[in-house]
């Protein structure tokens, strides 16, 4: 359950994450 | 009687598999926003060097996630789980390759390429160290292999839109390239990125958010997995060690620095972003892939009577709900379009950088090199897409450029940016002893052996190039033909 939950959560924190860095960069540049 | 899911429930409702209202106005509305994100960043394009690498204003988190994006297209997602799906783990394991490559050319290689000011091309760097031979050789290299993936990319929209939605491949695939040909002519490298960035979103959480629902389905992660043949997870699966090894090494040398993920690097602005955002690539593949290929381990269980191939989609067609599989859908054109998208705008500008330009009599100027970088933008979206439609069969042929990649470009490329060679002749022997090894095993020993031809031709390539390099070393050392480089490349 660690495995199987955990790697597609980290998955989805790091893009949720990277893409609100993202946005703000948008946003500025 | 068990206790129904609430899946079940969704799927007794009639409601799994229909696409709703909804899912048509998320999936308009996902291209949509890349048209908008086209159109906004219009206005950034004001020179090549916007076309081609926006600037070098990419920051570390935007690289990283257009760069994931572009790398990760359908066969790290529906190509891993159809073949895990078949092999088992072992597929991802040998699969690892990929981001291996990634996280070492993260650490070692990508942060040296800022060393090349004004460098957009692998064949600036090249044409530095081994001369207008070397850039022509990965020009052209270049272009064909970027046509072939752009091509097979094209095809993959028609078969994801076709396996979701049932809608005819050919309409699909014209419409899911106009909209890639049209923000990447207008926007360049500024509108890639930036709609990659989008992409990232879509694939990085909707595509884990798939696994997670079909976890649910099959009774959860313990109850799946003694669901599974014990081979499917172990390390080795059914696979000689030979047959990983040369899985592995094919797919940890298949894909470095092919032009898109070198003029991605090229885009930031300084080795730190470079060195950060492509390791973070590799770091981030490992995690994906995992979720991919369990996606196929899934569809083993729920539906072990399909084709490996369909893995993914019918998953998705059988387990998301209406709502949210205008989302799903979105994510796998997502995976392949922002791959897509990648590969044309490197085409166009490997086009005329190391072709046109090098072969042009008196050079060209700024605001002429923009409009031909655009104008063929356009032209190879239109004839790949063109190709995709009428004769996949030259998309097939343009892919076999993709093999001759590594055991041709990437020794002499590596040699170059880690030791700083300049001996043309060693490179120039490496490439045509590689491209020759490739060929000849490919044609007559592929099928016997099994053994992947980026094998045998880099080895080849590797040979050719210490070969001739040990040969040459004495003269080169009498005319200064090799140093270390600290300066920038043609540009």
């Amino acid at each position: 359950s660690i495995l199987l939950y955990g790697i597609p959560a980290l998955v989805i924190a790091t893009t949720l994450y990277t893409g609100l860095l993202g946005f703000k960069f948008y946003v500025a540049e | 009687m068990p206790v129904p899911t609430v899946m079940t429930l969704y799927r007794l409702g009639g409601m799994v598999g229909a696409v709703g209202f909804l899912d048509w106005v998320m999936l308009v509305a996902y291209f949509v926003l890349l048209v908008v994100i086209g159109v906004q960043t219009m206005r950034k394009v004001k020179s090549e060097e916007d076309f081609a690498v926006a600037g070098n204003r990419i920051i570390w988190p935007v690289f990283f996630g257009s760069l994931a994006a572009s790398f990760l297209g359908g066969g790290a997602s529906m190509g891993v789980a159809g073949k895990t799906f078949s092999d088992g783990y072992v597929y991802m394991f040998a699969f690892f390759g990929y981001a291996v490559s990634f996280l070492l050319v993260g650490l070692f290689v990508a942060p040296r390429l800022k060393r090349y000011a004004g460098a957009h091309t692998v064949g600036d760097i090249m044409h530095e160290h081994y001369g207008k031979p070397g850039r022509l050789l990965t020009g052209v290299l270049s272009i064909l292999l970027c046509a072939g993936i752009l091509g097979a990319q094209a095809l993959a929209i028609g078969t994801v839109v076709n396996a979701t939605l049932d809608l005819p491949q050919g309409p699909s695939i014209a419409v899911g390239m106009a909209v890639v040909v049209l923000y990447s002519s207008f926007g360049g490298a500024w509108a890639v990125i930036q709609t990659d960035m989008l992409q990232f979103v879509f694939l990085g959480v909707f595509i884990p958010v798939t696994l997670v629902l079909a976890l649910r389905e099959a009774g959860g992660p313990a109850e799946m997995v003694n669901s599974l043949p014990d081979a499917h997870l172990t390390f080795g699966g059914d696979y000689t060690l030979a047959t990983f090894i040369g899985l592995f090494i094919a797919f940890l040398l298949g894909e470095t620095l092919v032009p898109p993920y070198a003029q991605r690097t090229f885009s930031t602005p300084d080795s730190k972003h470079a060195r950060r955002g492509f390791a973070l690539t590799g770091v981030f593949a490992f995690l994906f892939y995992f979720v991919a290929a369990t996606l196929g381990l899934v569809a083993l269980v729920l539906y072990p009577d399909i084709e490996p191939d369909q893995a993914m989609p019918t998953l998705v067609t059988n387990l998301v709900p209406a709502g949210l599989m205008g989302l799903v859908v979105a994510a796998l054109l997502a995976v392949v379009m922002s791959t897509a998208s990648s590969y044309l705008n490197a085409a166009a500008v490997a086009f005329v950088k190391d072709v046109y330009q090098p072969l042009a009599p008196g050079g060209l100027s700024m605001r002429r090199k923009l409009t031909l970088e655009r104008a063929l933008t356009l032209l190879v979206g239109v004839l790949a897409t063109g190709f995709a439609l009428v004769v996949p069969s030259i998309v097939d042929a343009l892919i076999y450029a993709y093999s001759f990649w590594a055991p041709t470009i990437v020794i002499p490329l590596l040699i170059a940016v880690l030791l700083g060679s300049r001996s043309r002749t060693a490179a120039l022997a490496a490439i045509v002893s590689g491209a020759a090894a490739t060929l000849i095993w490919l044609v007559w020993f592929q099928e016997r052996t099994g053994l992947d031809p980026i094998v045998v031709g880099a080895g080849a390539n590797l040979v050719a190039f210490v070969v001739a390099h040990t040969l040459t070393r004495s003269r080169n050392r009498e005319t200064g033909d090799r140093g270390v480089t600290t300066a920038a490349g043609p540009s």
